[in-house]
């Protein structure tokens, strides 16, 4: 451990320098720690010390921090994610996007609680880290094979216990919204962190290590990963998440009639029973699978035939079976297939979704004509639709254009009403118009159109006609990003606080176990407001405006037509209430800038612009 | 050394088709006889097949008939005690400097070797209570126990696999 580090925290990171071929071990100010613990808050930080929001995010000048915390390499359940970091290519904002498998655990116990990527590699290579042997080894065998395939190679040198993450033709290519497989069935997925990979010239990450961290508290920790544990194993909410995994998000979403059909267009679908999670896992899954030590195995393995052919995925998830399912009016098992391809490829289901769906929905509405696009593409379509991710993959003809995502494709062609985007990056699979919980999330999320920095519909399932009230939703929202964002600087999984008895408040007190430093869940609280600020800061930056903390015009001014939200549309007045609600909250100005006494506040005033 | 045969086994039953491939018994056992959380050292080996297939290859010792390992270890180190599993006394151990006899003796290739340890890694139910079958949410572990039906019949502890098709 570094000198004036807790325990928890080796206080070592791997600067990879691609240009020069070199790596460099360096420490951080241990304050750090205390003000950040890890994973995103951390990152955050470093983004802003970096001044990335200079950088051009495909140049060499750009850098890729990848990210342990405190509870990575540990028993903790959660704890087998991890967290990169960068300017994202798509938004030309900051980015961060999670993944699963055994990478975090892996890095942890090879000594390092993070890396950071720089440069460009004059060839392509694939890192190799094993402890203190650190290698950039070349990767011209491996450049143009897909996901599967490189992983398949590199297990074949390195073995299955080995953490592995690559790039497919899509980062390679740098589709704007490529990403990373991980370890046959997790995706770091969203804003295109496989285009900054692939524009470094960097194929894939292979990570072994098997140090065991110290820890400050060893019994405490025990006492309560055991206590959890046994109340896990008997506890029925948590079977049901096991059994279906985010499919039944789909009947849920469904239910409350804000799952996307056709770009956007409605909320309900005559597919419903056929894609409800009870259908899916029936006809396809095989079994369950898990990230490194979580016990709740909520990967689903599935089994599908695709014109003849047999295939095995890590998922559907939600999003893919959404997004590229009844967006696009796909049939099952053809989105099943879409997904496996996008996997493949390397590219993120949810973008490519939403990008193709705009294109559909305007051939169908006469906006554009086949003549335009070069190709034919009907909804439901999925040999037309195999085709065209293909040629996004490879940025050929229309798929060049589309490549670069859905906003750029609708400037194309002058059809922005129909790109269903917040700040460039596509929308997540929750319609605004059935939650304005989530209108408000989407709206001022940190990277874009995401989904994953609040969760509203728990709470507004909770109380009747709260789906379309704005009242509540800023502090809703606030409480939620900063308890997430605290999550994401473990680094644990969002999923398992909802339904094991580990909150927010128990994994205050295991950062006290695990490192030693005091630490309340006040503090915890703060870990994640500086994340939100620091970002913020960061994209004001990049340029950003108030103007951008919006929503697609289509959920102002078109109702759906059928559904329990058919004829639902926010109100603009009311909507520009939540955001003044929500950056008064925050301590943010009228223009949504964290004032200076806001970030003193947080004890990081010297980040102030 | 080995007494007279053994009339009962009981040992880890695996059912690899349900494996989420978490690791957690391979965690709970280096943390149960190691003190540390690693997983080179565990005696129990989980070994997923992806990408290529679903497969996952779960193994540890079984307990067998056949106690390879207690027939050739010199010191009385490995012996079937009177939970019917095969014990490892490590204040007994030690004495192979690393030439682990037991773990060349054994044809099912169930008791391992491991550079940071100095005693070779078998399986013995954490004393009758085991420690992974606690961290196995979807059930994989359970103890099962075996009577011989006849002297002569052998166990052959193999790779367990299963993949739920």
């Amino acid at each position: 451990m570094a000198e004036g580090t807790s325990k928890g925290i080796w206080n070592r990171f791997l600067r990879i320098d691609l240009t020069g071929q070199k790596g460099e071990f360096f420490s951080l100010p241990p304050e750090y720690f205390s003000l950040y613990v890890g994973g995103k808050s951390l990152g955050t930080r470093l983004m802003l010390d970096q001044q990335l929001y200079n950088v051009e995010p495909l140049a060499a000048e750009n850098k890729i921090f990848m990210l342990c915390g405190p509870l990575s390499g540990s028993m903790i359940p959660g704890a087998g994610k991890m967290i990169s970091l960068t300017r994202s290519p798509l938004t030309r904002l900051y980015m961060d996007s999670a993944h699963g498998g055994r990478m975090s655990h892996n890095l942890k116990a090879s000594g390092y609680d993070g890396l950071v990527l720089e440069g460009k590699s004059p060839a392509p290579v694939y890192l190799y880290i094993d402890h203190e042997k650190v290698e950039m080894r070349p990767a011209a065998d491996l450049w143009g094979k897909g996901c599967f395939e490189t992983e398949r190679l590199l297990r074949e040198r390195y073995g299955q216990e080995a953490a592995i993450g690559s790039i497919g033709p899509a980062g390679e290519n740098q589709v704007l919204y490529a990403n990373v497989t991980y370890d046959f069935y997790h995706q770091s997925g969203r804003c295109g962190l496989g285009a900054v990979m692939g524009s470094k010239n960097l194929k894939a990450l292979v990570v072994c290590g098997d140090l065991p961290v110290p820890v400050a508290d060893p019994q405490s920790v025990r006492l309560l990963v055991d206590e959890v544990m046994k109340a896990g194993k008997a506890d029925q909410n948590i079977a049901y998440r096991i059994r279906y995994g985010t499919m039944s998000t789909f009947d849920l979403t469904h239910k409350l009639g804000m799952t996307p059909v056709r770009n956007f267009s409605e909320g309900t679908t005559d597919r419903f029973e056929d894609i409800k999670a009870e259908s899916l896992r029936k006809k396809y899954v095989v079994k369950d699978l898990a990230c490194y030590a979580c016990p709740m195995a909520c990967g689903k393995a599935s089994k599908f035939s695709y014109k003849g052919r047999e295939y095995i995925l890590g998922g559907p998830e939600y999003e893919s079976i959404s997004l590229l399912g009844p967006n696009l009016e796909m049939s099952d098992p053809d989105f099943f297939y879409l997904t496996w391809l996008c996997d493949d490829l390397g590219m993120d289901t949810m973008s490519t979704g939403v990008t193709i769906a705009c294109a559909m929905e305007a051939l169908d509405k006469g906006l554009l004509s086949s003549n335009d696009l070069k190709l034919s593409l009907s909804w439901g379509s999925a040999e037309q639709t195999a085709a065209l991710i293909k040629e996004i993959a490879y940025r050929r003809g229309i798929g060049n254009i589309m490549a670069d995502g859905v906003l750029s494709l609708a400037k194309h062609y002058g059809i922005e009403p129909l790109a269903m985007h917040v700040k460039g990056l596509e929308l997540a699979a929750y319609d605004p118009r059935g939650s304005f919980g989530y209108a408000l999330a989407m709206a001022v999320a940190d990277r874009g159109g995401c989904h994953r920095r609040a969760r509203p519909l728990y709470q507004e399932m909770k109380e009747p006609g709260s789906f379309h009230s704005y009242n509540g939703k800023p502090e809703m929202i606030v409480e939620h990003e900063n308890e997430r964002s605290f999550f994401h600087s473990l680094v644990i999984c969002d999923f398992i606080p909802p339904v094991w008895p580990l909150k927010m408040p128990d994994y205050a007190r295991l950062v006290q176990s695990i490192t030693g430093m005091p630490f309340s869940r006040e503090s915890a609280v703060d870990v994640g407001a500086r994340a939100f600020a620091q970002n913020r800061i960061f994209n004001l930056k990049c340029g950003l405006t108030r103007a951008d903390d919006t929503l697609p015009q289509r959920f102002f001014n078109e109702g759906m037509t059928r559904g329990p939200a058919a004829s639902v549309t926010l109100n603009r007045a009311s909507f520009a209430g939540m955001i003044d609600a929500y950056y008064n909250l925050r301590g943010w100005d009228k223009e949504g800038r964290p004032t200076r006494e806001t970030l003193a506040g947080l004890k990081i005033e010297d980040v102030a612009i | 050394m080995k007494k007279q045969a053994a009339l009962k086994r009981r040992y880890l039953k695996i059912n690899a088709a349900e494996c989420s491939t978490c690791g957690r018994c391979v965690l709970a056992c280096v943390k149960t006889h190691y003190g540390e959380i690693s997983t080179g050292k565990s005696a129990i080996k989980v070994i997923p097949d992806y990408p290529c297939s679903l497969k996952v290859s779960i193994r540890a010792c079984t307990q067998c008939w056949q106690e390879f390992c207690v027939e050739a270890c010199p010191t009385g180190a490995l012996y079937r005690c009177e939970g019917n599993y095969v014990e490892l006394d490590r204040s007994r151990c030690g004495v192979c400097s690393g030439a682990f006899p037991c773990v060349s003796a054994c044809k099912s290739k169930l008791i391992f070797q491991h550079p940071a340890s100095i005693y070779p890694l078998k399986c013995n139910l954490c004393g009758g209570d085991p420690e992974c079958i606690k961290e196995c949410l979807p059930n994989v572990l359970t103890i099962e126990e075996k009577e011989r039906k006849d002297a002569s019949q052998n166990s052959f502890g193999s790779s367990v696999e299963g993949c739920g098709q």
